[in-house]
């Protein structure tokens, strides 16, 4: 009896014996059939060309980055800190008058009260430059107001130069009115915000309301708390609720 | 006007939709929330806002207008509108201006003795029925005639054509989009069967690549250009190509911008599709199932004579017949020709080459305005049909309209001479139809057109046409070669009417003119460029005895008989117009949503099936009619179902520059007005941002001229001549060799300029090219 002689029967692993020899060779055929089918079908499926599902909803392909009111602000918030602590240039801060007076009505695109340097540029990081953290320039002499929309590059589209030119025709126009600024429920409690907040165009609130270059009238002292709109909440009715007559 | 109840029963319907909007509240709750009713109240209480499509451009925005004590105080984008999602543009903010100039019309004028007279408007109606009652006794039916506009609203050019088409019984209705639109229609239709884009302006959230043919988007097409941009941000891979003959803020914004010679578009196109198929770029497998191939007339001609004619005869050709002709059209020969550089031509055929992205080429007025308009239109086709980059999201060949309503109201209701509003009207079916829905016999409606625009401005100086309406346009501004026709419209035994809301350079020729209520002051419908119909609601009464120009041509109507057939209400009339005129279009190919669903939302999509949008055509998965035919794509605006792919050559313009008149014109619109400034030249923004025209060079010819900027020049051509400001390093440069003048100054017309050549197949002006000198004007 060599070495080499295979074991007898009795000993021989179980795997081996021909009954479970045949579940082995049958479970490995079943293994190849599905592989086979599986590699079979993803290469088929990856001989179609990949196509887009309608989407529910087109229009929503390009939602805007932003989601929250205070993102705008948050972006720049360590450079806002800096420039809210900054002392206004004497006699050259905005006013609310002036911030008013460079829109036809509150709300409308202000025009750009300054010449433009390059009329055949849609705006983008020529007009960034300033207005992209805003703050006091020089050369102009004024406080550049911050853009609430810096990821809009085609300013021109809204911002156009007003030249000093004689009217074509006399316009009898009546703008809507400013906003007022709602009581707060008590002395001291956070006021309201009495204008609309405009998806995507008016969501950064430090913008107009915070440092050197914002309106005296309209400038508020903090930004210690991010999310702005978490004590500020729109007011959109001067109206009180009143429960239905009648309902149980 | 609302009582508290109301009032709150309106807070609780806006409450409901906010409460399931993000964090940031949405504040623009001005949407109409509740059946019926008109808009909903905001954040300062006594302002009511309601939606309406922007008056001003083709990409039809969705504007919230606020209204308070009865007058437009605000406007904002529609957040909820898909065209623009929340933005305008500096035109679109300040629309509501234009309702209140200062010199607005009141009331009806009418020439007695060579001077406009004052009169009451309902005395106007009568002498203009009166008159046109005797034009037709005279001279018969063809002498009367209506002019009217791509800014018509649906039930204005819908009366119009019923009226003059259906009752008088002549073919002699065209509108001011034959000058801007008309080879997108040809186009259209010669390639597809069908006019209109087949995709939407969702292709700009998925192409890859944008190629913009022969358009300043970042001026004319503001907010779509916004949106691309947009993409570009998101999407760092996204790639935006200018193909142009003037450099303009859109070439700036390019990732590239390629400069080419008048007219050499042809030469490009067709050296783009050269190169597809050297490479082997061609989608076999589309072009085999789709596409057949076709080739046309040549030397067709530029119809500066009177009473052109041209008719075009497309015969069969097969792919290597197609393949052997663009053999002249190698990149070396286009580039000798174009002064495009090889490289880059190959780098245009290489992007649309490219299977693994996604091509969306959009093109506007460089394009249609072109002694080959239509052939241009088709070779833009072709490059997207030889490489199947078309009909599914992102791969898109997109023509722009310019104005508001060209698609909804010229091109579906059909106010052009040879078009009723199911067919041409060469078809008997479609005048079948017609005579159907509007209960009148067949043999009214006649079956051959008559005059295209340029043509009737050419019979009412000959004196063939006798009598004009003339509506929402102003074409003593905007026809080319103007003095011929200025003169014709003076002429001694024509009769014109003009309803307008502003005097204009038009009315200086009307003998009546009419007030007409403008845009908010009346209930509408415009239809956009990606086959949006947009509805509107009446906001603010007109002033004065103004009147909306549907209802105009109601009251002439009546005056003249037909009253029977325009028995509506003047609260209803708009809505029974609509239910009307939807009939023409009943069919799954191009069925309008209701009224209903109109007013509900921010506009609706055609052919809307079964209760849905479709929002790429012929494409199986998006369109119900083409999956009934096939699994793919079916275009089934033509009897086999295939587009067809016509071969077009290069052809010279009908003018070049010569040692007399050394440089090329170009004309064309600026960002801040609207056309001929009739509106926004009255709206202080806009006005004070664009005061003047100019005349654009480049900067090396000014230099050789001695002239600077802000220097008086005098342009000169054979036609005539103006004399204006130069403008170099402006707006734009144009290439050397040329200069460009907006058209939107009524004291600096530039149309005395221009020459009357047009597309002979669309009969569409080339306001492009033609050929002047320009000089110093020494003071």
């Amino acid at each position: 009896m060599s070495a080499a002689h295979p074991p007898p029967q009795g000993t021989r692993p179980s795997w081996l014996r021909t009954e479970h020899r045949l579940i082995s060779i049958g479970l490995a055929v079943v293994l190849m059939a599905v592989t086979a089918y599986v590699l079979g079908t993803s290469w088929l499926a990856g001989q179609t060309t990949a196509e887009l599902e309608p989407p529910a909803e087109p229009a929503e392909a390009a939602a805007p980055a932003r989601q929250y009111v205070e993102a705008g602000s948050l972006y720049y918030l360590e450079l806002m800190r800096a420039y809210m602590a900054a002392t206004p240039v004497a006699g050259k801060e905005r006013t609310l008058e002036a911030y008013y007076a460079r829109r036809t009505f509150p709300g409308a695109p202000p025009w750009v009260p300054h010449e433009v340097e390059e009329p055949m540029s849609p705006g983008g990081a020529d007009c960034l430059q300033c207005h992209e953290t805003g703050g006091y320039v020089p050369p102009m002499e004024a406080y550049a107001p911050v853009a609430p929309h810096p990821e809009l590059t085609s300013c021109t589209q809204c911002h156009v130069p007003a030249q000093d030119a004689e009217l074509f025709g006399e316009n009898e126009f009546v703008p809507a009115p400013p906003p007022e600024l709602p009581e707060a429920a008590f002395d001291g409690a956070p006021p309201p915000i009495p204008h609309e907040i405009v998806p995507k165009m008016r969501e950064n609130c430090a913008a107009c309301h915070v440092g050197p270059a914002a309106p005296p009238e309209i400038r508020v002292g903090h930004l210690e708390q991010e999310n702005c709109l978490q004590c500020h909440v729109p007011a959109r009715t001067e109206e009180i609720w009143q429960r239905e007559e009648g309902s149980p | 006007m609302l009582t508290r109840r109301e009032f709150l029963k309106r807070m609780a319907g806006a409450a409901a939709v906010t409460a399931a909007t993000a964090l940031a509240p949405d504040i623009t709750f001005a949407r109409t929330f509740l059946a019926g009713e008109e808009g909903a109240p905001a954040a300062q209480d006594d302002i009511v806002w309601d939606k309406a499509p922007c008056r001003f451009c083709g990409v039809g925005c969705g504007l919230l207008i606020g209204v308070r004590n009865g007058r437009a105080v605000a406007v904002k984008g529609d957040p909820d509108s898909p065209v623009n999602k929340g933005l305008a543009c500096v035109k679109g903010y300040h629309a509501i201006l234009a309702l209140y100039g200062k010199d607005r019309l009141t009331t009806a004028y009418v020439r007695r003795n060579g001077k406009l007279e004052p009169v009451p408007v309902q005395e106007a109606l009568d002498i203009v029925a009166q008159k046109m009652k005797e034009t037709i006794d005279q001279y018969g039916k063809d002498a009367v005639a209506i002019y009217g506009s791509g800014q018509w609203t649906i039930p204005d050019g819908y009366v119009a054509v019923k009226l003059f088409k259906g009752l008088i019984g002549t073919n002699n209705v065209e509108a001011n989009a034959r000058l801007c639109m008309a080879s997108a229609v040809v186009g259209f239709l010669t390639a597809f069967g069908l006019d209109e884009p087949m995709g939407n302006y969702a292709d700009i959230d998925h192409a890859d690549v944008f190629v913009l043919w022969g358009n300043n988007m970042a001026e004319m097409h503001p907010v779509l250009f916004s949106r691309m941009l947009e993409q570009r941000r998101l999407r760092p891979h996204v790639k935006i190509v200018d193909i142009a003959t003037r450099t303009t803020r859109t070439s700036v914004a390019a990732d590239k911008a390629i400069l080419m010679a008048p007219q050499s578009d042809l030469a490009l196109a067709n050296a783009i599709c050269y190169e597809i198929v050297r490479n082997g770029w061609v989608n076999e497998e589309f072009v085999r199932k789709h596409v057949v191939f076709k080739k046309g007339k040549t030397n067709i001609g530029y119809g500066l004579e009177d009473n052109f004619t041209f008719k075009d005869e497309l015969t069969d050709i097969s792919f290597e017949e197609y393949v052997a002709y663009l053999q002249d059209y190698t990149p070396e020969r286009v580039s000798a020709m174009s002064g495009v550089p090889v490289e880059e031509i190959k780098f245009l055929a290489a992007l649309y080459g490219d299977p693994n992205k996604k091509v969306t080429t959009f093109w506007c007025m460089g394009v249609n305005q072109h002694v080959r308009g239509t052939w241009m239109n088709n070779l833009i086709y072709n490059i997207h049909l030889l490489t199947g980059k078309i009909s599914e999201p992102g791969n898109s060949p997109f023509s722009l309209t310019g104005q508001p309503s060209a698609c909804g109201t010229v091109r579906e209701v059909g106010t052009l001479t040879q078009r009723l509003p199911g067919g041409p009207v060469t078809s008997e079916k479609a005048r079948k139809q017609a005579a159907e829905i509007w209960n009148v016999p067949v043999e009214q409606i006649p079956d051959k057109p008559t005059y295209h625009t340029v043509e009737m401005f050419r019979a009412l100086d000959r004196g063939e046409i006798r009598f004009m309406w003339i509506q929402v346009t102003n074409p003593m501004v905007t026809l080319p070669k103007l003095r011929r026709y200025r003169n014709g419209a003076l002429k001694e035994g024509r009769f014109i009417v003009v309803s307008d809301a502003y005097f204009t350079p038009t009315t200086d020729v009307a003998d009546v003119i009419l007030p007409s209520a403008m845009w908010i002051e009346r209930e509408g419908f415009f239809g956009n460029s990606e086959r949006r119909t947009q509805h509107w609601n009446k906001m603010v009464e007109p002033p004065g005895e103004a009147m909306s120009d549907s209802w105009q041509l109601i009251e002439v109507a009546r005056r003249l008989g037909y009253e029977k057939w325009f028995p509506w209400s003047e609260e209803e009339h708009v809505r029974a117009i609509w239910e009307e005129y939807r009939q023409f279009h009943a069919n799954p190919k191009h069925n309008m949503a209701p009224y209903e669903e109109l007013k509900r939302r921010p506009g609706v999509m055609w052919p809307f099936v079964n209760g849905k949008e479709t929002l790429w055509r012929y494409n199986a998965k998006y369109d119900p009619v083409a999956a009934e035919k096939s699994k793919d794509f079916y275009f089934y605006g033509k009897p086999e179902g295939k587009a067809w792919l016509i071969f077009r050559p290069y052809e010279p313009p009908a003018e070049v520059p010569d040692e007399e008149y050394p440089f090329w014109l170009s004309t064309g619109r600026v960002l801040e007005h609207w056309h001929t400034g009739s509106m926004t030249r009255r709206i202080p923004v806009l006005h004070r941002s664009m005061p003047h025209a100019y005349v654009e060079l480049h900067p090396d010819d000014a230099r050789e001229l001695g002239i600077r900027h802000g220097d008086l020049v005098r342009v000169v051509s054979r036609r005539g001549e103006i004399v204006l400001p130069a403008a170099v390093n402006f707006r734009g440069i144009p290439a050397r060799g040329m200069v460009f003048v907006p058209f939107f100054d009524e004291t600096m017309l530039i149309n005395e300029v221009t020459l009357d050549a047009f597309c002979p197949l669309s009969k569409e002006p080339d306001y492009k090219k033609c050929a002047v000198r320009v000089e110093r004007v020494s003071s």
